[in-house]
This record gives structure tokens, C-alpha cells and sequence, in this order.
């Protein structure tokens, strides 16, 4: 059951046909692990916190506890301080396997279901390469969080790329030597 | 036929539709939804909007003080 606040605070998003109150709860109850850095992470975050997703990782001094409501999060904070390379890539550990993965490329946003492959998802991951100034960080940060709850509430796909050079389409991830065709 | 009853009486856009989506949400597939509601907004865009989302809208009807009584059948499509 959503609370009063919750309502008024997420209504624009509640009136979403995709979304509803519904999906509202799932995005508040669902945690979803984030890699990568610089602006685009942070511009994906200030989404992903204004839309009530619960974070796990840390951005330099603003630390996400694994499954903690971000409501109280200030999203002005993961926009407007701290340096353009402050990074998630020194984070201690990912979030637990059974969690939602979402990775922010150079151009492009990798993401990974539960019932997909980590290997395959770091393999992808990888190849994604950094964040870098070539990319609009705000392209790349808005489709990192559409992705997420895109994950979150359809849970239809097992997990992909999708680039913004090509279209906004989804491919499969990389294959992990586990995974590989014989 | 179980029917609940919601007034939006003193709400206005977007939280109009916000709180009949949220109740259609909370009621069983074929139950009724009365809504109290009043003004134009409200009036054109909530029966629009149920409609919109698959819900069937039986019936409206003017009451007094401006108020207006809205009968919707819930069906939903998940």
C-alpha cells in the first residue's frame, strides 16, 4: 500500500499506464545495482531517485544502503556536487546476484535480470568501455534509468544492450566462454 | 455486486485520476467503483481515462451542489 507522501510524490509517474500504483510499488521495492561513472551515472541516479528506486552502491560521500527506500535521498546532491569522475567502479562489492544490474557505457546501457547471466553481464559490461565526454551524459542517463524500470516492472527480458547509436535498439549481451555456442 | 466508493470532490488534476487509478487498482476484477466527483476537469477527463485504461463506465450522473456520480466497472488487464 502506497503512504499518503509516496502518492503525491510519485502521482506524475503513478499516472503512467506502464507504471500505476502497482508499479510504483514495485519500484520502491525492488533494488537495482548501477555501474558506472561519471555524469551520465549521476544523471541516471537523480532519475532513478526521483522515480523512488531503491540503489545499491555508493557515489563518493552519498552512500546507498542494499535496499533502502532513496526517498530521502536529495537528487539536487548526485547533480550537483562532487567531481565530474567521481566513480561507482571503486565500490566494495556489487550488489547481491539476485539483483537487477545495470551498466553505463561509453554510448550505450547494458542490463542484466536476475535469471541472466553475470559472466555474460560483466563480459558486456566490459566491452561497453567508460563513460567519456563523446556521449550526452543526459541521453545516456535518462535511458540508463528508463532501462531499469524497464527491468523492474516488465521483467520480460533476460537482459541486453542498447545503444544510442543504434537506434535505441536491444541487442543480447556478450557471451561468457560458459555460454558460448559449441 | 461488491462496490466501493471514492469522492474526489476536493481533488484536482493530476490527482483526480491519480486517486480513481489507484482505487480501480485496489478493487476486484468486475466490482463496481462509485465516484463523487465535480467541476469540468474531472467531469471529461475521468471517464475518458477509465475507459482508456479497458474499465467500462455504466453511468454518470448530475447530483446536486455541482456533483456529479460516476459508476465504473473495474476490469483489469494484468
Amino acid at each position: 500500500m502506497l503512504s499518503e507522501d509516496q502518492i503525491q510524490r510519485y502521482s506524475r509517474q503513478i499516472l503512467l499506464r506502464e507504471v500505476g500504483g502497482r508499479g510504483q510499488r514495485r519500484l520502491l521495492e525492488n533494488p537495482v545495482s548501477v555501474h558506472g561513472q561519471g555524469p551520465a551515472l549521476r544523471v541516471a541516479l537523480a532519475y532513478l531517485a526521483g522515480g523512488g528506486t531503491p540503489l545499491v552502491g555508493a557515489l563518493g560521500e552519498v552512500a546507498f544502503a542494499a535496499g533502502a527506500p532513496v526517498e530521502a535521498m536529495n537528487a539536487d546532491v548526485l547533480v550537483s556536487k562532487g567531481p565530474a569522475t567521481v566513480s561507482l567502479a571503486a565500490l566494495p562489492a556489487r550488489g547481491p546476484a539476485e539483483l537487477p544490474e545495470i551498466a553505463i557505457g561509453h554510448d550505450a546501457v547494458a542490463f542484466r535480470l536476475a535469471s541472466a547471466c553475470p559472466a555474460c553481464f560483466d563480459a558486456t559490461a566490459a566491452a561497453l568501455g567508460a563513460d567519456d565526454t563523446d556521449a550526452d551524459p543526459v541521453a545516456l542517463g535518462a535511458l540508463a534509468a528508463l532501462l531499469v524500470q524497464r527491468v523492474v516492472l516488465a521483467r520480460s527480458e533476460q537482459g541486453g544492450v542498447v545503444s544510442l547509436r543504434d537506434q535505441l535498439a536491444t541487442l543480447p549481451l556478450t557471451r561468457c566462454p560458459a555460454h558460448q555456442p559449441p | 455486486m461488491a462496490r466501493s466508493r471514492i469522492d474526489i470532490t476536493r481533488e484536482v488534476c493530476p490527482m483526480t485520476w491519480v486517486r480513481v487509478k489507484l482505487a480501480l487498482e485496489d478493487v476486484a476484477e468486475g466490482a463496481e467503483l462509485e465516484v463523487l466527483l465535480k467541476g469540468d476537469e474531472p467531469l471529461r477527463n475521468i471517464p475518458r481515462n477509465a475507459a482508456a485504461d479497458g474499465h467500462e463506465v455504466k453511468s454518470l450522473e448530475a447530483q446536486a451542489g455541482g456533483v456529479s456520480r460516476l459508476l465504473l466497472v473495474a476490469h483489469h488487464r494484468d
